[in-house]
């Protein structure tokens, strides 16, 4: 690598050292064990491999500094650090159907991680670690399970088209990126101030397919009032969710996965179906049995386990509000855009895993279209808010709000 | 004859209460009773917290309190480890309860059918789900709770849920008896709970007991409880209990 961090090219192709001749050589030459790290000179230039400057580059984040900033103490950042390593068996292979394979059996769970505000750099950083150790789709690794492909937020900015009005109710290529998404919250937004965004139309018509935006997506406000504009509405649902029970004019029955026998795309929402297309057979608890998100709160057998909304409170900052474990609190939100204030009331669980200066709420609960799920209490996407300051950088909703807690 | 014993490691749970539902499932326990109850514990002040968890299911002890102070002998200790509860016999007492320290006795304070997990007598869920079911009355039940088990051919497994009787962990008689482990066992994604014959020291419970140090639930009481703990993530006396199952938490 050049001292800019650009990839030093031979006649446009990439270049490794090679310590036996002592000499650079294009990247893949046959018979060449490349240098992993240390730096050259090629040419005139003095040059660096890209694992160097990587490990230069992270030198500076030690244990301690990152402590500072996560809380988590630095001799548990090492401890599992060098669990990490250790586990990961770097080297090692599997036979599979006669085929040898790396095997690096350490994984880490990321879904919902992007959208938080910096859910991007979290995701990227994490990946980079397990790249490190040779994890990233190998057997036992981390899957990145679709083709790779660059989120169009992500895209170089000089790639960005940014055209005049009129725009869609996406708002792609327009002025307000990055609030440009097909995602609901965005459309829910523009739909309440269609002229304020450059879109020249309301649409009348919605369908919706296996989903239930009022009850999953943030904020929910804006879905009230949005959908409120829509002449029609149809739901295609296996069950009765919230947003057909306030809005729809046309409720169809879907076939959830182990019913359905037509072909199946992931634009169906049944991705990855041809696993489960089998005959039906006995129960099997394989996973966290809790909740899916809200898609399960009303199975009367795992809402038992975990039966109520809870927020939870560091214990050192419940006292210095009055709160104590089981008291019910007010929790709320504030647009520091438009100085809309949301609240939610919740009853208060004393927990040490989280931070004093935070608080934390599951996703799990706020449904009330069935008799199970009644009065399980509030879902925080009452709290959030869509649109201008509130957005992530792959999703309209961010999953996190500055709030005020105290006692109800 | 088999002498049947659990091994539970608690360096492999991870809290996920599958063996929980797996019971429900397999033994249609009403609402609020849980033969088998995973613990999660907490403990420390942040930023050095630490959890862990706890599996307890019936402790099928060797020397059980719970069938010494049964009035009828309807709690007795089969042959082959299993202390089992014949529901024909029960007469209410709650003795069984109160001299067991682990807590795992459970009365049925209201009708079980009413106390499950939807009243489907209820007029308005009955009409409901009358197109669905053709006229069967939910909840399923398996069949296999209502046989008659063990040389003594006697009602032991979970059918007899039923109002002013008190029921537990069975070790899942009704699957034992067929070869089969108990469903909590065999549904453990993480194989964090093994069963098997503790008098043999080619079973795999044997195995791990030999592998790993283990202790068991107030081994000073002389229960000799037939459910052994291995591995060290076990909480500490000043632990405190998060997360507790149940509607009345």
């Amino acid at each position: 690598m050049n001292g800019d961090g650009s990839f030093v090219r031979v006649d446009g192709k990439e270049q490794v050292w090679d310590p036996v001749a002592g000499t650079a050589q294009p990247a893949g030459a046959k018979g060449v064990d490349p240098a992993l790290e240390g730096d050259f000179t090629v040419g005139c230039a003095r040059v660096k491999t890209a694992f160097q400057l990587f490990k230069e580059h992270v030198a500076r984040s030690t244990p301690e500094w990152a402590a500072q900033i996560c809380g988590v103490p630095a001799e548990a950042i090492r401890r599992i650090g060098l669990d990490l390593g250790r586990n990961a068996m770097i080297g090692s292979t599997i036979t599979l159907d006669g085929v040898t394979l790396p095997y690096r059996p350490v994984s880490v769970m990321a879904y919902h991680m992007a959208q938080q505000e910096q859910g991007f750099q979290a995701i990227r950083a994490m990946i980079m670690t397990f790249m490190l150790v040779g994890a990233v789709e190998a057997v036992g690794g981390v899957r990145i399970d679709f083709t790779w492909k660059i989120h169009g937020n992500h895209d170089k900015f000089e790639t960005l088209k940014i055209k005049d009005p009129p725009y869609n109710l996406y708002l792609a290529d327009s002025k307000f990126f990055p609030i440009n998404s097909n995602n609901s919250g965005v459309v829910a937004k523009v739909m309440q101030n269609p002229s304020k965004y450059g879109v020249d139309f309301t649409p009348e018509v919605l369908i919706v397919h296996m989903a239930n935006p009022l009850g999953s997506f943030a904020s929910q406000q804006d879905f009230l009032d949005s959908y409120k504009k829509f002449k029609f509405v149809a739901v295609i649902d296996p069950w009765l969710s919230e947003t057909a029970d306030y809005f729809a004019d046309v409720i169809l029955p879907a076939a959830t996965i182990e019913k359905y026998e037509g072909p199946i795309n992931a634009a169906d929402q049944y991705v990855s179906a041809t696993t489960l297309r089998v005959p039906p057979m006995k129960p099997l608890f394989f996973k966290l049995v809790e909740f899916k998100q809200s898609r399960s709160s009303f199975i009367p057998l795992l809402a038992e386990l975990a039966p109520e909304q809870r927020l939870e409170i560091n214990p050192k900052t419940a006292k210095a509000k009055g709160v104590k474990d089981g008291d019910m609190v007010w929790v709320e939100s504030h647009n520091a855009l438009t100085g809309e204030t949301r609240k939610v009331k919740v009853r208060a669980r004393l927990s040490e895993g989280i931070r004093p200066d935070t608080v934390g709420m599951p996703h799990h609960y706020g449904l009330w279209t069935h008799p199970e799920a009644k009065a399980q209490g509030p879902t925080p996407n009452i709290l959030f808010f869509t649109g201008e300051g509130y957005v992530t950088n792959t999703a309209d909703q961010s999953f996190q709000v500055k709030v005020r807690v105290s006692k109800a | 004859m088999a002498r049947h014993g659990m091994v539970i490691d608690l360096d492999k749970c991870t809290g996920c209460r599958a063996c929980m539902e797996a019971c429900k499932v397999e033994n249609n326990t009403p609402q609020a009773i849980f033969w088998m109850y995973v613990f999660r514990f907490e403990e420390g002040e942040f930023p050095d917290t630490r959890i862990s968890f706890m599996p307890r299911p019936c402790m099928h002890c060797d020397n059980a309190p719970c069938a010494k102070v049964c009035p009828t002998g309807a709690r007795y200790k089969r042959d082959d480890g299993l202390v089992a509860t014949d529901v024909d016999k029960c007469i209410g007492c709650r003795y069984c309860a109160a001299a067991c320290p682990y807590g795992v006795n459970y009365f049925n304070w209201k009708d079980p059918k009413a106390n499950h997990y939807l009243d489907w007598s209820a007029p308005e869920n009955a009409k409901a789900l009358a197109p669905a079911t053709g006229g069967a009355v939910p909840p399923y039940k398996n069949p296999d709770l209502e046989g008659r088990y063990g040389k003594e051919q006697r009602k032991i497994a979970g059918g007899g849920h039923r109002q002013g009787v008190i029921e537990k962990c069975t070790f899942c008689v009704q699957r034992v008896e067929k070869g089969l482990k108990p469903a909590c066992v065999v549904t453990c994604p993480v194989f964090a709970l093994q069963f098997g014959d503790l008098d043999d020291s080619a079973s795999p419970v044997s195995a791990l007991l030999r592998k790993k140090r283990s202790f068991r639930l107030r081994e000073d009481f002389g229960t000799e409880p037939r459910v052994h703990y291995v591995g060290k993530a076990r909480a500490s006396a000043g632990a405190r209990q998060i997360e507790r199952a149940g509607r009345t938490a």
